[in-house]
């Protein structure tokens, strides 16, 4: 079946303001990404998520090998001018991003100021598996005590992000999407307390 | 056959815009965040920033339900209702607990929400501060460098004048701690569901092209003096004469024959399923 700009994208966008509102809370973007026809060289869900959020109005910067490959894609999908990384609204991390790649990206992103703290970036990376097992206890607005996230990427990014969100309401928002087309987020106000005993993929 | 309109009335551009404004506005509880509010088919203040709240969020499988001050069937909310409707081919209910999407004026429904429904308020006036401040910078800034005094010395002065915080709708709360909010002119006796809740509130000021949101679980306070402490509209005694309910939001009527006061319950779908017996456990 064809991708629908309208219904697959408000979908999509629906299970997304659910894990924005519930951090913590994995979703999967299966339905809608196997949509997407044509052949491209990134997850098809950071497409997904690209047409959901990006025009003229916004810019994004692409991490990765195939970075110029998946930005002109991107680009002629949504008109979106590509930035770089410490302008960009959108910083989409492929799953081939090497650690020191992945951690730069928190590190260098759009951070806002106190007057438009909503001007920060937007992260979305591709881990290799999100699930909510036991690892990193989140804790913060829209999780009743607590809740659990486990998501498997090329580096241990949990330090870089609580830098980066030290002064709140500065601070980025991360979505993760893995392989299987699942989605999780972690808005700034997602504090993650403390680790499970499962080994943390490095 | 051409369609008249796109899904959901708007254009995908639009709804991006809204789309990109709402998901900023949950990472940042209580902050107001400006977004390019779209020209609608019914006047600015007049729900506009709630219905593009809705239609942005709006998908075939959604059950919507619409009220206005507690009434379903009062005229904004059954023009947004239709147009929602006109536009999309959703089902409605009036019936709190059905509705997977509530867009509402200056009321949260006296039947709990759940986790897996979404409220949208209409909001008149999203700046907390602007009694105090006209300038939008200034309170921009303000809120920026958490200065709050303001606020706290109109509700100190109120007390000096009237006894106590004179605030009728829209107490001012804090948010997560941080942010100054207008919770939207809902009564002080809404003001307590907005804290822990179970759901998503987004409020939207299409006029003042604001969008702020409380994410589900997330500590609302009114403000209040520790001398002079937040109090709510006392219910307790007023007895619904239709249903006969009470500890609900109550209107008071008065009968100019009998010169009776009476009272029934604000929301009107609240009362009507208590009339007609459909929902004891539901509260």
């Amino acid at each position: 079946m064809k991708f629908d700009d309208v219904h697959d994208i408000q979908q999509a966008y629906r299970k997304l303001v659910d894990c924005n509102a519930n951090p913590g809370r994995v979703h999967s973007l299966r339905i809608e990404s196997e949509k997407m026809g044509f052949p491209i060289y990134c997850n098809k869900a950071l497409l997904v998520l690209a047409r959901m959020l990006l025009d003229t109005e916004v810019c994004f910067h692409v991490i990765g090998k195939a970075s110029e490959i998946i930005s002109n894609t991107i680009s002629q999908l949504t008109y979106t001018v590509a930035a770089p990384l410490d302008e960009a609204d959108y910083v989409f991390v492929a799953a081939d991003a090497d650690s020191k790649e992945l951690i730069a990206s928190i590190i260098k992103c759009k951070l806002g100021d106190l007057i438009n703290p909503h001007s920060s970036a937007t992260l979305i990376i591709e881990a290799e598996k999100i699930t909510e097992d036991r690892d990193l206890m989140l804790r913060g607005p829209g999780i009743k005590e607590s809740n659990y996230l486990c998501v498997e990427t090329a580096a241990d990014w949990v330090t870089a992000r609580a830098v980066k969100n030290i002064e709140y309401p500065l601070g980025i928002e991360i979505y993760f999407v893995d392989k299987e087309y699942r989605i999780a987020a972690l808005p700034r106000t997602t504090v993650i307390q403390s680790r499970g005993d499962k080994a943390w993929a490095m | 056959m051409m369609k008249k309109y796109n899904f959901a009335f708007f254009d995908e551009g639009s709804k991006r815009e809204i789309r990109r404004a709402t998901l900023k506005a949950i990472a940042i509880p209580g902050y107001q965040v400006p977004f390019a509010s779209r020209e609608m088919p019914i006047a600015r203040g007049w729900g506009t920033g709630g219905l593009q709240l809705t239609l942005s969020l709006i998908g075939r499988d959604d059950i919507i339900k619409v009220i206005d001050q507690g009434a379903d069937e009062s005229v904004n909310a059954v023009n947004i209702k239709k147009l929602i409707i006109s536009t999309t081919g959703v089902q409605d209910t009036e019936k709190t607990a059905e509705a997977t999407l509530i867009q509402s004026r200056h009321r949260i429904p006296e039947v709990e929400l759940r986790e897996d429904q979404i409220i949208v308020l209409q909001v008149p006036l999203p700046e907390p501060l602007r009694t105090i401040e006209p300038s939008e910078y200034k309170t921009k800034k303000l809120h920026a460098d958490q200065d709050y005094n303001g606020i706290w010395l109109m509700l100190f002065e109120q007390i000096m004048k009237h006894g106590r915080m004179s605030t009728g709708a829209d107490h001012p709360v804090q948010v997560h701690g941080r942010y100054i909010m207008a919770p939207s002119p809902i009564p002080r006796f809404d003001n307590q569901k907005l804290n822990d809740s179970k759901t998503l509130t987004l409020l939207g000021a299409g006029r003042e092209k604001k969008i702020y949101a409380v994410p589900p679980y997330t500590k609302v306070q009114s403000l209040a003096f520790a001398d002079y402490p937040f109090t709510v509209e006392d219910m307790s005694a007023k007895v619904c004469r239709l249903c006969g309910t009470t500890g609900v939001y109550m209107d008071e009527l008065f009968d100019r024959d009998t010169e009776e006061t009476y009272y029934q319950c604000n929301d009107v779908s609240y009362c009507l399923q208590r009339e007609n017996k459909e929902m004891d456990d539901l509260r």
